[in-house]
């Protein structure tokens, strides 16, 4: 793995363009924060006027629970409030419509899925739960309005696996073109490539906390994301960073606790946790845009048990003010 | 007291297997709980998924490979006969080497590894990961094994994920699948389809033509490639699965307040309670220090308290009001967690530590807060403290 200079990279995009992208893919380790960014990411987007689908991919997902939805979310998408709809990814149904658009005979496509051995087979070949998976994504990318050509869907955001699983969802055509190089198949893997490489249609928006872990995964994903997938990348995310609320007067009275009355000392203890804690952050922060040449756009921590739509305000604002900064523009080299 | 649940484990288990969900610590507790082991005098080896640099230079090793390479644990006070191993899982490696072990014969090990298809199977399926990790453990295990071994497993949201992994990957190469490819139309019409045969040949053979899906063929050579073997390949993951549930083996699930919900950590814990695997407990990691935040502090009146620059107390006090109710909520949580799965004293405690782990040190300071109340002694290092717990 070498350092690369920013120059190096092609196919970065300047900031978060929220505001004018089809597709947002969230995605980064494990216990980041996907699913309450993209929550928030769909959240501002919405509240922006934009129509907006927030999609899960995963049956163990949280969004229901942090929309406050008293059923797990399901295929079909569903209205949450004003301009936000959201739903859940469901693999069997992904299979079903893309057999169902395959074989125009309806008995034909209800034999095939009845059957156990096909199933077999589909969970067999690599890659094709991700592909369908990416597909049933185009399809709503492609969705319009009613009695209109305007997409039914402003925005959609995903909320993607883990690294190591939405690597294969990312891959998915790339993968499948090496196996299937012609016919109807590799046009359509083809056509979901040029889905997610298109940098008017697509961003993909890696992100981390500032820990070791999560920023060492960070950095490799962008450089693979960038570098082998040539996938549209927004600015790297940081998620949880702490506020920074201390003067540098304060720092140094509060971490050599000289100034500090004796009845003030367990208070300010806690103040010194909070310091190492953002020394720390500060660290992976520097070292994350160090690597990848580009400053990362930091979201605050936010003191609550579960980020929900009531707790998530800080986070929206903050996505929100930093789509607008970005001005939306495709960076040209 | 944290000694009480995981003392004996380190001290007399064979095998200790850390399970959890991503991003809640797990590589590193393995690590401390090998260097523990080392402590208490055994022979220990610590298996890692993907350790990050640090821990790897923490633990004095340029980077962690294949293969096991002794840690040196020089600054600490091991008792006679204590020494730590440390490697990483190579996935494709292990996996190269069980075709290798168990194909008939170097011809057919040759054509697994030249198929297209192979690469993506070792290398890219999440369940290969879990897969190998059990298989390199079972290697370890069985061909002049250490006293203890430490497995940190690959992230996974249920539990069964990484049992199950074997089988699902043994059923991508079953004989079934292989069925469907060399006469699909009979599969299908065993399947439960009640078309004619041949109707279904014939749209299988114009689905085949439209698609151009040479896939299928090579998915059939693949699985034939494996038909050998697949009977050995099934003893063995029977075999491991027999290990995971030996009376030496213990699994322990990692876990962290604010990263996972109490919900999902009490259903991950469930399912390995009904997939009959010994879970000894609960380790939390991540903790806000309870030295902190649960000795009844309350907040302060500015007006009965000495002055301060103009500004800091009120930063102080929203400071400690923030974080306080934080590690309430963690303390909640946690205390659900032990009633709802009944732990008691199963369930050990490790407080956040504000930075990194950047040292051997702070590797050995985790291991002694976790077998802390043991009066294990870790030397030096353990006897100086630290000034923010």
């Amino acid at each position: 793995m070498t350092p690369r200079s920013a120059q190096g990279y092609e196919n970065r995009v300047s900031g978060l363009p929220l505001f004018d992208r089809r597709l947002i893919i969230v995605t980064g380790k494990g216990g980041v924060g996907k699913s309450a960014i993209a929550m928030a990411m769909a959240l501002a987007a919405a509240t922006r006027g934009r129509r907006t689908l927030l999609v899960e991919l995963t049956s163990t997902g949280t969004l229901s629970e942090r929309l406050g939805l008293s059923r797990p979310l399901r295929g079909q998408p569903r209205r949450v409030r004003s301009n936000l709809a959201a739903c859940r990814l469901d693999p069997r149904e992904a299979l079903e419509d893309f057999v169902r658009g395959l074989m125009p005979l309806k008995f034909l496509a209800r034999a095939l899925l009845g059957s156990r051995s096909f199933r077999t087979v589909v969970a067999a070949a690599p890659g094709i739960d991700e592909f369908l998976a990416l597909y049933r994504l185009a399809r709503w990318e492609e969705e319009r309005r009613r009695g209109s050509r305007r997409p039914r869907y402003d925005l959609i955001v995903v909320d993607a696996l883990a690294t190591g699983h939405s690597l294969p969802l990312l891959g998915a055509p790339e993968t499948f073109l090496r196996m299937v190089p012609v016919g109807p198949f590799a046009d359509l893997a083809r056509r979901l490539r040029a889905l997610v490489t298109d940098r008017t249609r697509t961003v993909v928006a890696v992100l981390a906390t500032p820990e070791e872990m999560a920023v060492n995964e960070a950095i490799d994903l962008h450089r693979y994301l960038d570098q082998e997938l040539k996938l549209p990348l927004a600015a790297p995310i940081v998620n949880a960073v702490l506020p920074r609320r201390w003067s540098r007067d304060e720092e140094a009275m509060i971490g050599n606790g000289t100034g500090i009355p004796p009845e003030w000392e367990p208070y300010a203890a806690i103040a010194r946790f909070e310091l190492a804690r953002q020394l720390a952050t500060q660290s992976h922060i520097s070292r994350l845009r160090a690597s990848l040449g580009t400053p990362p756009l930091c979201l605050p921590y936010v003191f609550a048990k579960t980020l929900t739509l009531a707790t998530a305000g800080p986070l929206v604002d903050a996505l929100a003010a930093a789509a607008t900064e970005a001005g939306d523009s495709v960076e040209t080299r | 007291m944290n000694g009480i649940f995981t003392a004996p484990l380190v001290r007399e288990r064979r095998i200790v297997v850390c399970v959890g969900a991503g991003g809640v610590g797990k590589t590193t507790t393995a690590a401390a709980l090998g260097v523990a082991a080392a402590v208490a005098g055994r022979r220990s080896l610590l298996l890692t998924i993907d350790p990050a640099n640090r821990l790897a230079s923490s633990l004095g090793l340029p980077e962690l490979g294949g293969v096991a390479a002794p840690v040196s644990l020089a600054p600490l006070n091991l008792r006679a006969g204590g020494a730590l191993d440390a490697m990483r899982l190579d996935t494709r490696a292990t996996f190269d080497g069980l075709i290798q072990r168990l194909a008939p014969s170097p011809d057919a090990a040759e054509a697994i590894r030249a198929n297209r298809l192979y690469e993506n199977v070792a290398s890219r399926l999440a369940a290969s990961e879990s897969y190998m990790a059990v298989e390199k453990l079972y290697e370890l295990a069985t061909e002049d094994p250490p006293d203890l071994i430490v497995l940190d497993t690959p992230p996974t949201k249920h539990a069964l994920d990484f049992l199950d992994a074997p089988q699902r990957i043994l059923d991508v190469l079953n004989s079934r699948a292989l069925a469907i490819l060399q006469n699909p139309a009979r599969a299908l019409t065993r399947g439960g389809s009640r078309l004619p045969q041949f109707v279904l040949a014939t749209i299988l053979r114009a689905l085949e033509q439209f698609t151009g899906l040479t896939l299928m063929r090579d998915i059939a050579d693949f699985v034939r490639a494996f038909d050998g073997m697949i009977d050995s390949l099934r003893a063995r993951a029977e075999s491991v699965q027999r290990l995971l549930r030996a009376p030496s083996t213990v699994f322990l699930l990692v876990t962290a307040p604010n990263t996972v919900g109490v919900g999902r950590t009490e259903a991950f814990y469930r399912t390995l309670e009904e997939a009959a695997v010994p879970c000894a407990g609960l380790i939390v990691n991540r903790v806000l220090p309870r030295s902190l935040f649960d000795r009844g502090l309350l907040p302060p009146e500015p007006a009965s308290m000495p002055q301060l620059p103009a500004g800091l107390a009120d930063k102080l006090i929203r400071t400690f009001k923030d974080f306080q109710s934080a590690a309430a909520d963690e303390y909640a949580a946690i205390e659900q967690l032990r009633e709802r799965l009944a732990l008691g004293e199963r369930l050990a405690e490790v407080p956040a530590f504000p930075g990194d782990l950047a040292s051997l040190e702070d590797v050995a300071r985790f291991a002694r807060i976790l077998m802390d109340g043991d009066g294990e002694d870790f030397g030096p290092t353990g006897a100086r403290g630290s000034s923010w717990m």
